[in-house]
């Protein structure tokens, strides 16, 4: 016995192994004690399951609402959804916004130039917050109240609660059906639109592959929409009075004096950044290009979109994705102003609960999956511009 | 051998720190124990540090000197008075709402006093004990004088602003659901952004502790910015008080006799005129005893508050430099139009529900 523990020690082999497996014990012990400590003192997460307590109705979609009733899990899944809901419109318009302020900014056109250098200075060097605040506390606040029913009768009203809007309704359970449908039809008329081009490059016949996608597409949602027995309808908004004089919007979308606020604030701040980069990235591309294209005969039009733009895109997009990102981390400022984002959920659960770190752990969760997502579209898309 | 004894070393320290933590893992039933006693930390210091509110006139309003005033502050200084005898040995450090209960878990704070509600869950979960309750408060809601509503129920469709991250929003919530009303929730991280939104008809109503709302319509109206009357029904029971770390129950003890001695003090007319005369000469065993002294030439009878750290005669200090449970009231409360005649916070004697266990 005891020779055969010398020889463990004593061969170059064995006793690596042995060193191994000792090093190996500890550093596991050490690691399942870490683990045990922390999940047994700051991760206990019975909490989420208790109810939220109070509802918030600041979000656009009303599945979103949350309701005092739900889960604080739920809760939170709510928070994040709303989130996503502003962040999304917001990259959308300042991408939109951007490229225009981008693009005057390199006009011929000395006031349109200085507009917008005037725009992207203004938004740049603002706090995001501070831009917030004064669309929430200052512009919209000095808005018409309620009782005044402004804006377009039976159609849109804005008060300084918040904008009323049209909106779409579902009639029978088999509503959700319906957007798939439409998603169905645009896949198979983009499809239909691409072999007719193809063939039109191949044959030289005219195939009209716009004409054939527009018109499968919207064949396709009319038929689905009379299949399904009319699942949507329209609903305009109006301004009702309770019995005891309170008034209230009913009817169509209400979006909340936050959430049009962060909305706002986010796109007019991002567009800046974004201006900055189209702006940057056009003039990166060489001037031989527009040089030559124009000896080709191109027009000033076609020459920035057939020409400049595809190649200006190319370099755009890796700074979008940061720009993208910071839209998406930057709207929990909006909590400060009353949208219930994830963060103004969560406090709400860390101030009645007090699980600051398990609340705070899920936010960062949601971040985490969120930003990789908008990375992966982003690096998605710049696969697909970049040369091949 | 050189690598031998490399390798011997290598064993050893693995072996070490395996023992280390097998040794840690075995005491960690063992840390609760040696939680920190913030009495003698406190003593140690030279000074207490007191988390309270930087701007409810009233309970906690904290200048720029470092200096506070208020209900919530004079208990702080009682505290000090108690264990230093001087209640000027206090320093005060704001306690927002959010992060109060993290200011004293991570123990920059030796006592929590600013308008905090004392919840089962609290309590419990967040590991908070409670002192006696100092100010009975409850959710109320406010609305303007010429929407003609008289009461809550009144309030079905309405839409109301109410402070974020406080259990005013929990309140709200149960009692219209019980009464089958609905209401839209309108809530800011300011009491100035709320106050905007109520002048501007951004919201019907304005719902918060009683006690705040008494400060609001003041000022409301006194800014002439808006008139506004709090609706009759309490919506919650808002119990306000000093709350400090659980597993410290030494300093618990101070904390929880120092108020009721205050209260005990007020019951027998024991005030900061009359203190010395009443230790000097005590009319009964109740008073000789709150005093720390004997009665009709005893010896003083040993109550064992604090474990003898801080003097026996620590509420003589208290009333002198503060005064009873009325005088506080009277000086910081009934300043900002917080009647105490008829509230809950009268004492039992008067109807009201302060009171205090015997101090013997």
């Amino acid at each position: 016995m005891k020779e055969y523990l010398s020889d463990l020690w004593n061969h170059s082999n064995s006793r690596a192994r042995v060193v191994n497996i000792v090093v190996g014990l500890a550093a596991a012990i050490i690691a399942i004690y870490l683990v045990y400590s922390i999940f047994s003192n700051l991760f206990d997460f019975r909490f989420i399951t208790g109810p939220y307590g109070s509802p918030d109705r600041s979000s656009i979609f009303v599945a979103l609402e949350v309701e005092a009733s739900d889960p604080r899990w739920l809760g939170m899944l709510k928070g994040a959804g709303n989130t996503i809901s502003v962040v999304v419109f917001a990259i959308a318009l300042s991408s939109f916004l951007g490229l225009l302020v981008g693009v005057a900014r390199l006009a011929n056109n000395p006031i349109l130039t200085r507009l917008g250098k005037f725009y992207v200075e203004t938004f740049r060097n603002l706090p995001l917050l501070l831009i917030m605040f004064f669309f929430a506390f200052g512009v919209f606040r000095s808005l018409p109240q309620i009782q005044s029913e402004s804006g377009i009768s039976g159609f849109l009203y804005i008060s300084n609660r918040g904008l009323a809007i049209p909106w779409l309704e579902p009639t029978n359970d088999l509503w959700w059906i319906w957007p798939l449908a439409l998603i169905v039809a645009a896949v198979v008329a983009m499809w239909v639109r691409r072999v007719r081009e193809q063939q039109e490059e191949l044959t030289g016949r005219v195939m009209r592959g716009n004409t054939w996608g527009l018109s499968i597409f919207v064949g396709l949602a009319v038929v689905s929409y009379l299949a399904l027995l009319l699942p949507m309808r329209i609903t305009l908004p109006e301004v009702v009075q309770s019995e005891a004089g309170f008034f209230s919007y009913a009817g169509g979308n209400q979006l909340g004096l936050g959430y049009i606020s962060a909305l706002v604030s986010l796109t007019l701040y991002f567009s800046a950044f974004i201006a900055e980069i189209v702006r940057g990235s056009i003039q990166a591309v060489p001037h031989g290009q527009v040089e030559a294209s124009a000896s080709l005969g191109f027009t000033v039009y076609q020459r920035f979109t057939l020409i400049v733009l595809p190649q200006a895109l190319r370099i755009m997009i890796p700074a979008l994705n940061n720009e993208y990102q910071n839209a998406n981390k930057d709207s929990t400022l909006a909590h400060a102003i009353a949208y219930g984002e994830i963060v103004l959920i969560s406090n709400r659960i860390v101030n009645n609960a007090g699980n600051l770190l398990q609340t705070y752990l899920f936010i960062f969760v949601v971040f985490i999956i969120t930003n990789l997502i908008i990375s992966m579209i982003m690096n998605t898309i710049n696969k697909n511009v970049q040369l091949k | 051998m050189n690598r031998n004894g490399r390798l011997v070393s290598i064993f050893a320290v693995v072996t070490a720190l395996l023992l280390v933590f097998v040794v840690a893992a075995c005491n960690g039933e063992d840390a609760e124990d040696a939680r920190e006693n913030t009495l003698d930390v406190v003593i140690e210091r030279g000074n207490l540090i007191c988390g309270v509110k930087a701007d409810t006139p009233g309970f906690g309003v904290l200048n720029p000197d470092g200096s506070a005033e208020g209900n919530d502050a004079d208990y702080c200084r009682a505290l000090a008075a108690a264990v230093f005898g001087d209640a000027s040995k206090v320093e005060f450090k704001e306690a927002t709402s959010a992060n109060r209960f993290e200011l004293l878990a991570a123990k920059e704070i030796d006592v929590l006093i600013r308008t905090t509600t004392w919840t089962a869950s609290r309590d419990a979960d967040l590991e908070v004990a409670y002192a006696p309750t100092t100010f009975y408060d409850g959710a109320g809601i406010m609305v303007h004088a010429g929407s003609g509503v008289a009461s809550v129920n009144e309030l079905d469709g309405s839409t109301i602003c109410i402070l974020d991250g406080t259990s005013t929003q929990g309140a709200v919530s149960d009692y219209f659901a019980e009464n089958g009303l609905t209401y839209s929730e309108l809530t800011f991280q300011e009491n100035a952004a709320i106050r905007g939104a109520f002048v501007n008809g951004q919201c019907d109503a304005w719902s918060s502790d009683k006690s705040q709302l008494g400060g609001h319509q003041f000022t409301l109206k006194s800014d002439d910015e808006a008139d506004a009357v709090v609706l009759p029904e309490t919506l919650s029971k808002e119990p306000l008080g000093p709350s400090v770390r659980d597993y410290d129950s030494e300093w618990e003890d101070v904390v929880r006799w120092v108020v009721n001695g205050m209260i005990i003090a007020e019951e027998q007319g024991v005030h900061s005129g009359n203190v010395d005369a009443m230790a000097a000469n005590p009319p009964n065993n109740t008073v000789a005893r709150l005093l720390g002294v004997g009665f009709d030439g005893g010896a003083p009878s040993n109550l064992g508050i604090g474990h003898g750290k801080i003097p026996g005669t620590f509420m003589q200090a208290v009333i002198k430099q503060i005064g009873n449970y009325g005088q506080a009231y009277e000086r910081t409360l009934e300043a900002v139009g917080l009647t105490r005649a008829g509230s809950l916070n009268a004492s039992y004697v008067d109807g009201g529900l302060i009171y205090s266990p015997p101090m013997r």
